[in-house]
């Protein structure tokens, strides 16, 4: 019996290694016109010149390094929390106002957020279908002033979010309309089918 | 070759004496290292500050010190000036800086009864200050530095910083400093000593409630439960036939107030329904006459959404309309659980009357969508 054991050590060994190789680390490549995640439940045009960096929760857009300006489109299950600080969830039937109170006390009850100030929460269509529009702002960790847009449409079970970010100055104005131009290119492909799974 | 010599003299030149005085005199000489750590709390407690995250009321800082000073000569005021501030934060957490600077989150502040049990609080977390538990603690760590060096070229790898730091624990032994030394500060003052107790109990609760460890002083060491039992023996040994002394509730709870508002809604964004309720049931309590008690136990009706008539909801926002028919908020809150329920002509009506009442209101834009679609 004993002897078997290094072949199994070896078999053992190889499948940890094909596992590895089949789930690589996610990594920045240039955006390349639509962009579709694998689950299929959105498409969205990113900006040529733009790096993208996509993991099953999130799909993140750059030019000049996430410090600078950054663009996410992010997914989340109706009935599930959003994030580790709070615990409300939005769900089906949901109005888009109360769908935005979820997010906003979400993102005021972030760890380093709780300075946030909230400068408009209004209706807005996305996709073409009622949803709503966050702007905020606050002082990250080192003290530098950030405004942020949110635009948030719940879909069937799924909850989709696009945001943006910027240092207030002079990179938020100069990227807001590269992203209100990713918002409109944003269509919803499976959720009111009620898909499941991330992204 | 001996390697003892060696080993024995890079420890000796490694340790600093932990065995340092309280600061209960304006003559207080901070040592080199200590003063650093007071330079590190200042810049510290700017960034910390500069995040908008405080709870602003210059009536609440300066009755919150007031109690302070009663707990301290003001020897000690004068060699440490204490600056009491409170954090928007819901969780029960309240923290020193060496300098004297003391945090107390709003949930903490919200949670307490009364004044005696804030002053043990507070003399718990002075005494982190006088003790100088911040500069022994950091000398301890350079201590184990040195010793983990000197192990480590014996042993290698056992004379980690976390190995030595679980065997000796040196928290666990201010903590214990602190609550004897705030137990001996509260009691001298002429508080009720029996309150500090309950503050325990009080957390204990939350804690069980919320499933999940606390981020506070009473749940990291020791154990909570064994803090309740020293303090339990502390009173023991201290009273018998002494009275009761004070606790100064009327007056607290007059103070912070507004803190248990404000804690029920962090509490209510955070999606802690249990502890909102809680919050917006003693705000009501203690504020009878306000709309906005009966208004926020509506919204959490409301959002934790266990009713789908929204017929709790809907009884509180009546509630606050009775006792205030100018305030505008409960008026939204009817319209949006009657247009879910699909009557959209008093829906609109409620809506409408929000509107009159706060024409500038930030979300007119979604009421106004209702009201269309109620046409």
């Amino acid at each position: 019996m004993n002897r078997h054991v290094p072949r199994l050590v070896v078999l053992a060994g190889a499948a940890v290694a094909c596992a590895c190789a089949s789930a690589p680390r996610p990594r920045w490549v240039p955006a390349n016109g639509d962009y579709a995640p694998d689950s299929g439940r959105f498409a969205v045009r990113f900006p040529d010149g733009w790096m993208l960096l996509a993991t099953p929760k999130i799909v993140m857009a750059s030019r000049d390094g996430t410090l600078l300006q950054q663009i996410d489109v992010r997914t989340h299950e109706a009935g599930k929390p959003l994030g580790s600080s709070t615990k409300k969830v939005v769900s089906r039937g949901m109005l888009p106002q109360e769908v935005a109170e979820v997010v906003q006390d979400a993102i005021v009850s972030s760890p380093g957020m709780q300075g946030a100030a909230m400068t408009e929460n209004g209706p807005a269509e996305i996709a073409g279908q009622p949803g709503f529009r966050l702007a905020f702002a606050y002082k990250d960790a080192e003290g530098l002033r950030i405004r942020a847009v949110v635009y948030g449409l719940l879909a069937g079970d799924v909850l989709y979010q696009l945001s943006y970010r910027a240092p207030e100055r002079y990179y938020f104005a100069r990227d807001v309309d590269t992203f209100e131009r990713v918002r409109a290119s944003f269509r919803v492909t499976t959720a009111l089918a009620g898909a499941a799974g991330s992204q | 070759m001996n390697a003892r010599p060696a080993i024995v003299a890079l420890l000796l030149l490694g340790c600093a004496t932990t065995n340092l005085p309280p600061a209960t005199s304006p003559a207080l000489q901070l040592e080199d290292d200590e003063r650093n750590l007071w330079r590190q709390a200042e810049e510290a407690q700017q960034r910390f500050e500069a995040g908008g995250i405080l709870y602003v009321d210059a009536a609440l800082e300066s009755y919150l010190e007031d109690v302070a000073r009663r707990l301290v000569p003001p020897s000690v005021w004068a060699a440490i000036p204490f600056r009491i501030r409170v954090v928007r934060n819901p969780f029960l957490n309240a923290f020193a800086m060496p300098n004297g600077r003391i945090y107390l989150h709003t949930g903490m502040l919200a949670r307490m009864d009364n004044e005696a049990q804030l002053a043990t609080v507070l003399a718990h977390e002075m005494t982190h200050a006088t003790h100088r538990h911040a500069v022994r603690e950091f000398r301890n760590l350079q201590n184990n530095a040195a010793f983990a060096l000197g192990l480590n070229s014996i042993l290698p790898g056992i004379g980690s910083m976390a190995g030595l730091s679980g065997v000796r624990g040196y928290s666990r032994e201010m903590e214990t400093e602190a609550d004897e030394q705030g137990f001996r500060l509260v009691a001298d003052a002429g508080y009720d000593v029996h309150e500090t107790t309950t503050l325990f109990a009080h957390l204990k609760q939350q804690l069980t409630e919320e499933k999940k460890t606390e981020p506070f002083f009473f749940g990291t060491h020791p154990a909570l439960d064994a803090r309740i039992e020293n303090y339990r023996k502390l009173i023991e040994a201290r009273d018998v036939a002494r009275p009761r002394g004070f606790t100064n509730a009327e007056a607290f709870l007059a103070r912070t107030r507004d803190v248990v508002y404000e804690n029920a809604l962090l509490d209510l964004r955070a999606g802690r329904f249990v502890a909102a309720e809680r919050g917006a049931r003693k705000y009501a309590a203690l504020e009878p006459s306000a709309a906005r008690g009966p208004f926020l136990l509506g919204e959490v009706c409301r959002q934790r959404a266990e009713d789908d008539r929204g017929e709790a909801a809907l009884a509180e926002y009546h509630r606050a309309t009775t006792l205030d028919p100018s305030y505008p908020e409960p008026y939204r809150a009817i319209g949006l659980v009657l247009y879910k329920r699909g009557d959209k002509a008093a829906a609109r009506e409620a809506f409408e009357r929000y509107l009159s009442l706060a024409p500038q209101a930030k979300d007119r834009a979604y009421v106004e969508q209702y009201i269309g679609s109620s046409r």
